[in-house]
């Protein structure tokens, strides 16, 4: 029966009409989202301060000037009135070298912010790079084979969301560290251990995020595919000839895209907050690579007389969180016009 | 209905079980032990010491150890001596069969960290803490977030609902270590109302609670506003509405309660997830919770309290996991299992 109700299938060189496609059509419905837009000006910038950090930054991350700790410059204190410049009977020494101001070791604020975009963003791209990948390829096993296999993977999906996912990072960071600090040369721990030092101590970040994220990812793929496998396209590949890895990979995956690419954005902050909070309770990046979460755990220490250590790279992390739930929400609408307003 | 709980709760005992081997596995795996020093113990003592804690048998019968401590009650009939290997969460006593009869259950052994403390110790002291924190969070969280919601929702593409979704989003961008601070100066240093850290009196809490509450504020916000537009559009509003009820009358009582359910029904995995995201807050607030407790544990190869701290946060997750499970079909009689 569904062989007369179908419309003809393609020819695949019937090209559609210029500017009709999906993604053309969500592009243009994204432009005239003005806070997608702003979101995205907003990572633009970041991605340009992290890309040229060597550039931009005024000083070494890294460089200590001990008798500038705590500096900062006068207007910083006009700023933030309980920081009383030491020449009106406070504590504060004044330096005009710094922008924001020096940390209490005498380091530039300012770079170190410019510096840490670089690790935020790192995780923003990566770290959905890595769930995705996870969780795609879970997804797709499940949905597509069903039977035990579907079950077998859902069920560890299950597992592991019953894991308390802070407390299970927090272990699985420290085997990481502890267990790649001083291995022999040559062997694969080794390697691994001199990649991570090489990457500032993210590449375990990464794998952190990774194996504690893949789950949801998984789910929604295996969810979507569910939903398109017996669809009468699907019957129409096998009809073809397509063999499994080509219906999962070219027919089903770009149908299922769209959802993928809304959930992740979405999940991008989280990412972020994630990596924050490791180097906040100094399980993150290498020290002295500057992390703004390790910047703002520093700070939040000297909270009430320099508060400015805290909140500049507070608001710096703020400011790039914003952006990428923004951009998500717009990209949803875009993607999804049925979906805009309900959530 | 039977069935399904019954089915249910098999299943949690069964990822518990898998949770504890991963933990313990993955805990094992890091080098070190809770003995290493900077300067290593003589031979003899540390012998002594592994002897003590059960550390030099194998792995598998130290795990069998363990789990069976927690899981297996146990009836003694002599006085115990209290000390920090034989601590039991559950004490019921039995004088029908002797005077100083009991049965006694759930044992998570002694902790590394403290010689005079068990790992029950620091539960019965630390977890109300952290606890009383994530209710109170919730708290703050369902008071702004559900009316915001409503508000939001009745409101809808007007400027109330941009401010309060805009409000609700920025709510979603901000982690608790910005919060944490953000709300530190303002209030402790700025204002002096309150204080900055410390734990004990009401306004040490308001701070933490708030920093804390405010994220799931944003996202309760949102799932209300989202749920409640959905049933706006039923038909059975409109029905309310066609025989003549008061527009008071067919939000409150027809479209609130059913709205509810989907908000309901995240405060299960929310209310875990605060307690266990407690961490951050009574990190930076210097909160005497399980947060700090248990990183303190892993650098410290406190097997024991590392083991107890994640297999009880589990059990939190997956009870109230099974109890949402619950509350919906109660809720929603639409809904069937099998």
């Amino acid at each position: 029966m569904s062989a007369i109700t179908h419309p003809p299938a393609k020819v695949a060189s019937l090209k559609p009409p210029a500017g009709q496609s999906l993604w053309s059509e969500s592009w243009q419905r994204l432009r005239r989202n003005r806070a997608a837009l702003l979101g995205v000006v907003i990572i633009v910038i970041n991605v340009l301060m992290a890309l040229f950090a060597p550039v931009l930054a005024p000083l070494p991350y890294d460089q200590q000037v001990l008798q500038d700790n705590n500096a900062a410059p006068l207007w910083v204190t006009r700023l933030f009135p309980n920081m009383k410049p030491k020449e009106e009977g406070g504590y504060v020494t004044i330096s005009d070298d710094y922008l924001l101001g020096a940390d209490k070791l005498g380091r530039d604020l300012w770079s170190r912010i410019i510096w840490g975009a670089r690790v935020s963003l790192t995780v923003a791209f990566i770290g959905p790079l890595v769930s995705i990948l996870v969780g795609l390829i879970v997804g797709l096993i499940a949905g597509y084979f069903g039977g035990w296999l579907d079950n077998f993977l859902m069920r560890t999906v299950d597992i592991m969301y019953a894991f308390p996912t802070l407390l299970f990072i927090i272990l699985l960071m420290t085997f990481f560290r502890t267990s790649f600090a001083q291995p022999e040369p040559g062997t694969f721990a080794y390697s691994l251990g001199q990649l991570d030092t090489a990457s500032g101590g993210m590449l375990f970040i990464f794998i952190g995020i990774g194996l504690t994220s893949w789950m949801q990812m998984a789910r929604l793929v295996r969810g979507q595919v569910l939903s398109q496998r017996n669809r009468e396209y699907i019957e129409a590949a096998h009809a073809m000839g397509a063999n499994t890895p080509r219906i999962m990979f070219n027919h089903i995956l770009p149908n299922i895209l769209g959802p993928l690419i809304v959930a992740e954005t979405l999940t991008i902050p989280t990412y972020i907050s994630f990596e924050a909070f490791l180097s906040f309770i100094g399980l993150g990046v290498n020290p002295p690579m500057p992390s703004w979460g390790s910047m703002i755990s520093d700070g939040s220490r000297a909270i009430s007389s320099y508060p400015n250590q805290a909140l500049f790279p507070a608001i710096a992390l703020f400011l790039v969180m914003f952006a990428f739930n923004f951009l998500g929400d717009g990209l949803r609408d875009a993607l999804d016009p049925r979906m805009r307003g309900v959530d | 209905m039977g069935q399904f709980i019954f089915r249910r709760f098999f299943w949690m005992i069964v990822v518990l079980f898998f949770i504890s081997i991963i933990t313990f596995t993955l805990m094992r795996a890091i080098p070190g032990g809770p003995f290493s020093r900077e300067k290593p113990l003589p031979e003899a003592t540390l012998a002594l010491l592994n002897q003590k804690y059960n550390l030099d048998a194998p792995l598998l019968v130290q795990y069998g150890d363990y789990i069976g401590d927690i899981v297996l009650p146990i009836i003694t009939t002599e006085r115990i001596r209290p000390s920090t290997a034989e601590d039991y969460l559950v004490v019921i006593p039995l004088p029908f069969i002797a005077e100083e009869a009991a049965l006694r259950w759930i044992n998570f052994g002694p902790t590394y960290g403290s010689r005079s403390r068990s790992v029950n110790d620091i539960f019965r002291e630390n977890l109300p803490i952290s606890f009383q924190l994530g209710v109170a969070a919730m708290g703050i969280a369902m008071a702004i977030g559900i009316p915001l919601g409503v508000v939001s929702a009745l409101n809808r593409n007007t400027w109330v609902d941009y401010m309060g979704m805009g409000t609700a989003i920025m709510g979603v961008s901000i982690p608790v270590i910005i919060t944490a601070p953000l709300l530190q100066y303002v209030f402790g240093v700025q204002l002096r109302a309150l204080p900055v850290t410390g734990w004990g009196t009401i306004q040490s809490a308001i701070l933490p609670a708030f920093a804390l509450g405010f994220v799931n504020a944003a996202l309760i916000a949102r799932l209300t506003r989202a749920s409640l537009l959905q049933v706006l559009n039923e038909d059975y509003i409109r029905t309310a509405r066609a025989k003549g009820l008061p527009e008071r009358v067919v939000i409150t009582v027809h479209a609130l309660k059913n709205s509810l359910i989907p908000v309901i029904t995240i405060l299960g995995p929310l209310f875990a997830a605060l307690v266990t995201g407690t961490f951050v807050v009574e990190t930076i607030f210097g909160i005497p919770g399980m947060g700090r407790y248990f990183v303190t544990s892993i650098t410290g190869r406190d097997y024991p309290a590392i083991m107890g701290t994640i297999l009880l946060y589990a059990f939190i997750l997956v009870v109230m996991n099974l109890i949402v499970d619950i509350a919906y079909a109660w809720l929603d009689p639409r809904i069937r299992f099998d």
